[in-house]
């Protein structure tokens, strides 16, 4: 191993790490530390990389708004968003992973047809289904509600568990199953039983993605929800509108919307490229 | 409903009108553009990432504390709210604001340095924020298929006496080709979603120079002229291309994961 004590492993690749670094460090530390100005530094221009920190943003944000902006409710779009996630991923966990699996250990016809079709929910642009959905809604009285809500969060979600748990269900052996079918043990007994218990971590990683996709959407809240069902993301959209950005109060909710999913993702980083490609590179 | 003349408020409830839909669709100079716009900034964001994540990709697949505190913070624009990394760089870019838009500025001497209002700048903002927000997610599944990889091969050459570039060339490179190809299924399908980074940043414009086919679906149906039935026709065709090369992209995948 020649490169490991050459110049180049050295001193190049540090470098070229520590400029890595950078590019990803620099917008975060901007909107980090704005979120931390207070409404006089938040307008200096060039903009202050020393100052006061203050929690004016913060205190806007989760009280009194600042004169010029329009009180919002932010307490209401983190209880929309942390409601509308964990339900529709609890629906489509009880949804997808009886489907996860049959596709993964039960005999049933097109079972790569059927794997697919659940793939291409993944691939499809919201925005081009949003519109025969947002009618069907619409019809059905269900627009800007939180059924209407979660019944297409359901349908986003779904990838996500049936994919990633089917992936981390194959990994059990067959003869696993087989065994416990000639015991006499029903399916729904082996799912429950067997099964689930040796993919306890499957099933969090899967649950956690459909819950993320929901908590960082935008498109589907922003044209199917209404003002009662806002979630942060559409009720930061909201704010860019107004006379004055106040980017301190904007920049302490987005720190506050990204703190679960930073833990998450601190915790989970073993399975993080497994997750994000649906279980297609391990 | 893309074959009824229907718009929403009332001028004309859902009318049958046969394919009339779809040849205004078909032959309209916007909606070709707007794909068109879509296939390419598409196509060529996953030229430039493809590469340079993988590149980035054996540059961190290594141990070591900084490496791997690389690696982590590799995932932080994974995890953001999309909606608020695009708002994080419209605060930057913005003329009176932003740090960015400060050292462009004293570089250029343009006191509006346009990043949006223009149009190859235009492009280049949407790419460089697209390349923060995604070259992560081809950075972490190429390391991943880089580590979940046969070593044998690899220790094989080096007792062999071939150098790192040539074993990267004709095993490593060759190995991660099942993983290239989800890389560049999910990159190309995830560039044809682009639309909050359009109600963001420009609202579709200068003129339409930013009109992705998502956003002109929108627009069309849910803008000021909601005209449910050209943007369901639009819609449907654009599903059918998306489709179309999605499908396409997953049997090439299948295809070689069997071997």
């Amino acid at each position: 191993m020649t490169m490991r004590k050459s110049l180049a492993s050295r001193v190049i690749l540090p470098i070229l790490m520590i400029l890595m670094l950078v590019w990803i460090f620099f917008p975060l530390y901007f909107m980090f530390t704005s979120a931390f100005k207070n409404n006089t530094d938040i307008f200096s221009y060039p903009p202050n990389l020393l100052f006061n920190p203050s929690i004016q943003g913060f205190m806007d944000a989760l009280y009194a708004p600042a004169s010029g902006q329009t009180g919002r409710a932010w307490g209401l779009h983190f209880m929309n968003s942390a409601l509308l996630s964990t339900t529709s991923t609890a629906i489509a966990l009880l949804l997808g992973v009886p489907v996860a699996f049959a596709l993964s250990h039960l005999k049933i016809k097109n079972k790569d047809r059927t794997a697919f079709s659940f793939l291409t929910i993944r691939m499809l642009p919201a925005v081009a289904i949003l519109l025969p959905l947002y009618l069907m809604l619409y019809r059905l009285g269900l627009l800007a509600t939180y059924i209407g809500l979660i019944m297409v969060y359901v349908i986003f979600g779904l990838p996500w568990i049936v994919w990633l748990m089917r992936s981390f269900m194959d990994s059990i052996p067959h003869e696993v199953y087989e065994a416990a079918q000639v015991d006499g043990a029903s399916n729904i007994r082996i799912l429950l039983t067997i099964l689930l218990p040796a993919v306890k971590a499957g099933l969090l990683v899967s649950a956690v993605f459909s819950i993320l996709e929901c908590w960082n959407d935008f498109v589907v809240a922003f044209i199917i929800g209404g003002p009662n069902t806002m979630t942060v993301p559409v009720a930061l959209g909201t704010l860019l509108s107004e006379r004055l950005a106040l980017w301190n109060t904007i920049f302490a909710v987005g720190v506050l919307n990204c703190i679960p999913a930073v833990i998450i993702m601190v915790i989970m980083r073993k399975y993080w490229a497994r997750a994000l490609t649906l279980g297609l590179v391990a | 409903m893309s074959f009824f003349n229907w718009h929403i408020y009332g001028w004309t409830g859902p009318v049958f009108n046969g394919g009339a839909n779809f040849v205004e669709a078909v032959t309209s100079a916007t909606f070709q553009k707007s794909i068109a716009l879509t296939l390419a900034y598409g196509g060529f964001l996953t030229l430039i990432e493809l590469p340079l994540g993988i590149g980035v990709a054996l540059l961190l697949n290594r141990e070591g504390r900084l490496a791997s505190f690389v690696k982590l913070s590799m995932m932080l624009p994974l995890v953001m709210t999309p909606f608020l990394i695009f708002m994080q760089w419209k605060y930057l870019l913005t003329a009176g604001t932003g740090p960015v838009s400060y050292v462009f500025q004293t570089i250029t001497g343009d006191p509006y340095f346009a990043f949006f209002s223009a149009v190859p700048n235009v492009y280049l903002t949407f790419m460089a924020v697209d390349i923060w927000q995604w070259l992560p997610f081809v950075t972490v599944v190429a390391i991943a298929g880089l580590s979940s990889m046969p070593r044998e091969p690899l220790e094989a050459a080096q007792i062999d006496g071939a150098n790192y570039w040539t074993s990267l060339r004709h095993i490593t490179l060759p190995l991660l080709r099942p993983t290239v190809v989800v890389i560049v299924l999910f990159r190309l399908i995830d560039s044809f979603k682009t639309f909050e980074s359009v109600y963001l940043f420009t609202g579709g414009g200068p003129g339409t120079a930013t009109t992705f086919a998502s956003w002109l679906i929108f627009k069309t149906g849910l803008g000021i002229v909601q005209d449910i039935g050209l943007s369901s026709a639009y819609a449907v065709l654009f599903l059918v291309l998306v489709l179309t090369i999605s499908w396409a992209a997953m049997y090439a995948m299948f295809k070689i994961r069997r071997g």
